[in-house]
Formats: structure tokens, C-alpha cells, sequence
């Protein structure tokens, strides 16, 4: 009954894009942080550009997993039955009877090969 | 009127998709969680900053669920529609402090 | 607020990046790893679900049966409701469901020896190893391998209290808290970990701490092929449970869900004033309290359509709804 939906393409490589923003924003981090203790300067708190490659690669991701994940499902139970006919839920074989006017209304019917 | 009667309610929702809506909000919402904490931990975040910057962060991931996923009407999927915005968010804590402490701790505190 | 981010500033410490590649990572390495191993043995290990057992799933359906009956009872007539109940009552009562007719007779020392209990009790059992053994076995390892050092240090702040806990090997007074041992770590992952196993593994995964409470708290208790368990764990007496269930059906008294339903037809449809039912109710419970038998729905029709036919209210309504029709 549950059909499982194809993980959105775009979906995917946007979470990839937001993952290695993130991973290339944490490298400068860590190498600016080497480079300030090297040259024993404060820190100033991280440079701007940093931040906001960082803040991009989050929203980026939240977008990218938001598409990737599946699809909500409606929860109705109408809406269910509806996509249902009522010959798969009210069907009851034993009481089918064969022995009914179609014999006489399809009888000069010709089937296609 | 006779005691009693059949509930109209019984039978209104299907539960597997409640179940499944759930679990697809779980993923988002834990897997969005570890991001977030990485972020943290880069930035340098402490103390109450980090927590307010979790709290941000869950609020734009459900703004982003709110418009792409439920497509800016949530009550066909969830039996509280203001559960959007609030379900998995305490959960996905516990994966947020734990990355935000792995990434603050390489970047920040070691050599 | 001021002390204390002086207090930290003063506690900048700097560790030895030996230590992050040499513990911190290989930890969390080892958890997710760990975890992973476990939830694929946990898998191995419960094999194919069990065939349930026809004699026990007609002793549960049975007393469902009884359950249904009680709860559904409106939608059968008065005569199909009183058959259905005399005849579960005298099934439960001579024991024609029970799977094991002489299970009351037989002595209960020996509960050992029934080869369906002690496997509902290797399940549990099972289960509860899986979880216990790696978390001893890694706590173990951590506390022998990396304890006495300072291994990282929190963002936030903690009270006191956890000093003890967090930074157990190190005894210093003064270090913030912040500062915490490897066994800290440990706990840190273990909570962390169990949305990434989610992610990992899909929902049903053994490392589950949700499940893991609800283990501890229903140990003991078998599948459906399982026999059941009392509270005291010996194995329930299904005979008294099916004359407590035959009790219960004795007591329900059958109250049909079309009784009236005329009357109710022609108020809902605006035909009738409400008060025709308020009246019905109460000469139903005069007819019910004056007459002691416990079914006298005819005795209690024919009393409301004296009281409805003599209301001039009613009558109007009646005649007005015959003339429409």
C-alpha cells in the first residue's frame, strides 16, 4: 500500500551543496583559528564571511532536507476512500451471480484481437 | 436514546499516515538538528546563544515545512495543525548539544 | 553574569589535539559502530516472528468475543443479542475456549518446566542483554582506558551538583564545570546517538532508549503464542478470566440501537417537538422501575405510545407529518 517515492533529485543535491558549505565553512573557521594563534592575535570573534557562508549552508540544508524528505500524507480517511472503487471493497464473490441479462445484451459482441 | 453509539470519530483518520506524517517529521526535524549543532559548534556559540540559536533554527525549519511540505495549509496532515511547528523539536535537543559539543570542542578548544 | 564569564575567560585552557583524535572521535566511532553491530545481532537473533498457536489465538479471540459483544450490543436486535449472550456465558463457564482444559488443576511449582513460558521468558530476557552488555562493556572500557583527564569542554554552563558526576577522575575543586571527563562523553553520545541510529537504521532499531523503558517496564510479558502473564508472573488463569468475562456479560443488559428510532426519525427531521423524547425517557425508567423485569421494552412502548398518542402536541405533530407525507 505505501509506494515508496522517489527522493527528490534537486532535493538531494541541494542538501549536498548545504553539507559542503558547511564542511568548507568549518575548515576556514578552524584554519583562521590556527592562523590567529600563530600570529598570537585575539580573537575577534570569526570574520563575517564565514558567518554568513555558514548561516547559508544551514538554510540551504533546511531547504534541501525539506525536499528530500517524503511527501505528508493525507490523513482523512475520506480522502482514502475516495481514491477506492466500490467494486474493490463491496465485492463479496460469493453472491456474484452469472447467470444474468448479460448473455442476451452482449451476445453479438465482438471482441478486437 | 440508546447508551451507546457508534462513535463517528472511530474510524476518521488513517492511522498508518498519522504514523508515517510523524516519522517524516522525526527525520527532518533530528537530521536538521545535527546540522544546526555542527553550525553551533563552529560558530562558537555558548551558553544561551546556542540555545537561542537552536530555537531559531527550528523555527525556520518549520516555516520551511510549513510552506514546502504541508504547501501552507497543514491541517490535511496532522490532527493539530499547530503540531507543525512544534513536534520533534525537544527531541532533536539531545543531537543538537551533542554536535554543538563535538564541533565547539575541535575548533574551539583544542590546539 | 560578569564573575562568571571572568571565571571562565580565566580557565581558557588548551588541550592537546592528541587527545581529539585519540579519544573524542574514536568514541563516537565506537558507539555509532556499536550501536549499528547490536541492532543487526538483535535482528539475527529474534529470527522469523513465531507462527502463533491456533488453540491459544481461539482462547484470546474468544475473549474478545465476549468484549465486543458488550461493547456492540446495539447494533444486534434484543433476540440475537440474548442468544449471542447465553451462549458465550455457557461456553466460558464449561471452558470450551480454554486451551488447556486441566491447566487449573495442575500444580503451579513447576512453572519451569512449560517449554511456551520459558521461551516468552528468553525473549525478555534476550532483549534486555542486548542493551545491558554494550553499554556495561563500554563503560567499562572508557573508565579503564581514558579516565583522569579533562576531555572537552561543554558550551554551557551546570550547576555544581554535576561537578561530581561529570568530571569524575579529576579531582579538582575549582574547574568549571564545563570541563568534563571522557564518561561524560559517553553519556553525551548515548542520548545524541539515538536520532542518528533513527536515521541510521529506520525506526524499528534495537537501540531505541524509549524502548528500552518500555522493555524494562513489560519484562516478562509474551507474544501473542506466548501464554499469558498474571501481574504476579505466574501464568494467568485463563479460567477465571473467562468467568470474570461471563460475569461481565451476565451484567450487560441489551439496549437496542433502533429502539425508538421512529420517534427519533421524526424529531430530527423537525417533524416532531423534542419533548416527545424527554417524555419517552421518562416513562421508560417509570416502566423500568415499576415493573421488575429487567427487558420490557414492549410493556415500555406500549405505556409511551398511550402517554405520545394522549398528548395533543404529538398528535398534531403525527397528523401533520402523515399529511405531508
Amino acid at each position: 500500500m505505501a509506494v515508496q517515492q522517489a527522493p527528490s533529485q534537486l532535493g538531494r543535491i541541494i542538501c549536498l551543496f548545504g553539507f559542503l558549505l558547511l564542511f568548507h565553512s568549518g575548515y576556514s573557521t578552524f584554519e583562521h583559528l590556527s592562523y590567529l594563534k600563530a600570529v598570537d592575535g585575539h580573537e575577534a570573534g570569526l570574520p563575517l564571511d564565514i558567518t554568513i557562508e555558514l548561516l547559508m549552508s544551514v538554510a540551504l540544508f533546511g531547504l534541501g532536507i525539506v525536499l528530500v524528505a517524503d511527501d505528508f500524507k493525507e490523513i482523512l480517511m475520506e480522502t482514502e476512500m475516495a481514491k477506492q472503487s466500490i467494486e474493490s471493497l463491496d465485492a463479496r464473490p460469493s453472491f456474484y451471480s452469472f447467470n444474468h441479462r448479460g448473455r442476451a445484451v452482449f451476445r453479438n459482441v465482438v471482441l478486437k484481437d | 436514546m440508546s447508551g451507546q453509539q457508534i462513535n463517528p470519530d472511530d474510524a476518521l483518520y488513517v492511522d498508518m499516515y498519522i504514523a508515517k506524517n510523524s516519522q517524516t517529521m522525526t527525520f527532518i526535524r533530528s537530521s536538521y538538528s545535527a546540522i544546526l549543532g555542527l553550525a553551533a559548534g563552529t560558530l562558537g556559540l555558548t551558553n544561551w546563544s546556542g540555545f537561542i540559536f537552536y530555537f531559531l533554527g527550528s523555527a525556520f525549519l518549520s516555516l520551511l515545512i510549513f510552506l514546502v511540505k504541508a504547501k501552507g495549509n497543514p491541517s490535511p496532515y496532522f490532527r493539530q495543525p499547530l503540531d507543525v511547528f512544534t513536534e520533534g523539536v525537544l527531541g532533536g535537543m539531545l543531537s543538537y548539544i551533542l554536535f554543538w559539543t563535538l564541533l565547539y570542542g575541535i575548533i574551539h578548544v583544542y590546539d | 553574569m560578569g564573575a562568571w564569564t571572568v571565571l571562565q575567560e580565566r580557565q581558557a585552557m588548551l588541550l592537546d589535539p592528541a587527545i581529539r583524535d585519540w579519544v573524542l572521535i574514536p568514541i563516537m566511532i565506537v558507539m555509532v559502530l556499536v550501536g549499528i553491530v547490536r541492532h543487526q545481532v538483535t535482528v539475527l537473533l529474534n529470527g522469523t516472528p513465531k507462527k502463533a498457536d491456533l488453540k491459544s489465538a481461539r482462547e484470546t479471540k474468544a475473549l474478545q468475543r465476549g468484549g465486543i459483544l458488550r461493547a456492540h450490543g446495539t447494533h444486534l436486535p434484543e433476540h440475537a443479542f440474548e442468544a449471542r449472550k447465553t451462549f458465550l456465558s455457557d461456553a466460558f463457564e464449561k471452558g470450551t475456549y480454554e486451551k488447556d482444559p486441566n491447566a487449573s488443576s495442575k500444580p503451579k511449582g513447576n512453572v519451569m518446566q512449560d517449554p511456551a513460558y520459558v521461551e516468552t521468558m528468553m525473549d525478555g530476557m534476550k532483549k534486555n542483554m542486548m542493551n545491558i552488555i554494550p553499554q556495561t562493556v563500554i563503560m567499562a572500557w572508557i573508565n579503564f582506558f581514558f579516565s583522569g583527564f579533562v576531555l572537552i569542554k561543554l558550551p554551557f554552563p551546570l550547576t555544581i551538583r554535576f561537578k561530581s558526576m561529570l568530571q569524575r577522575g579529576i579531582e579538582t575543586s575549582d574547574m568549571d564545570v564545563s570541563w568534563v571527563s571522557s564518561l561524560s562523553w559517553y553519556f553525551l553520545n548515548l542520548f545524541g546517538l539515538q536520532s542518528v541510529f533513527t536515521l541510521i537504521l529506520g525506526s524499528g532499531h534495537a537501540a531505541d532508549a524509549m524502548r528500552d523503558m518500555q522493555a524494562m517496564s513489560t519484562m516478562g510479558m509474551g507474544a501473542a503464542a506466548g501464554p499469558q502473564m498474571g501481574p504476579t508472573g505466574q501464568p494467568a488463569d485463563m479460567h477465571k478470566i473467562f468467568l470474570s468475562e461471563k460475569e461481565n456479560l451476565d451484567l450487560t443488559e441489551h439496549e437496542w440501537g433502533l429502539e425508538n428510532v421512529e420517534m427519533r426519525v421524526l424529531v430530527k427531521y423537525g417533524k416532531l417537538p423534542r419533548s416527545v423524547l424527554v417524555d419517552y425517557k421518562k416513562a421508560k425508567s417509570l416502566g423500568s422501575a415499576s415493573s421488575q423485569s429487567a427487558s420490557s421494552p414492549s410493556s415500555a412502548s406500549a405505556q409511551i405510545a398511550a402517554a405520545a398518542s394522549s398528548s395533543p402536541a404529538v398528535t398534531a405533530g403525527k397528523k401533520k407529518g402523515r399529511r405531508q407525507v
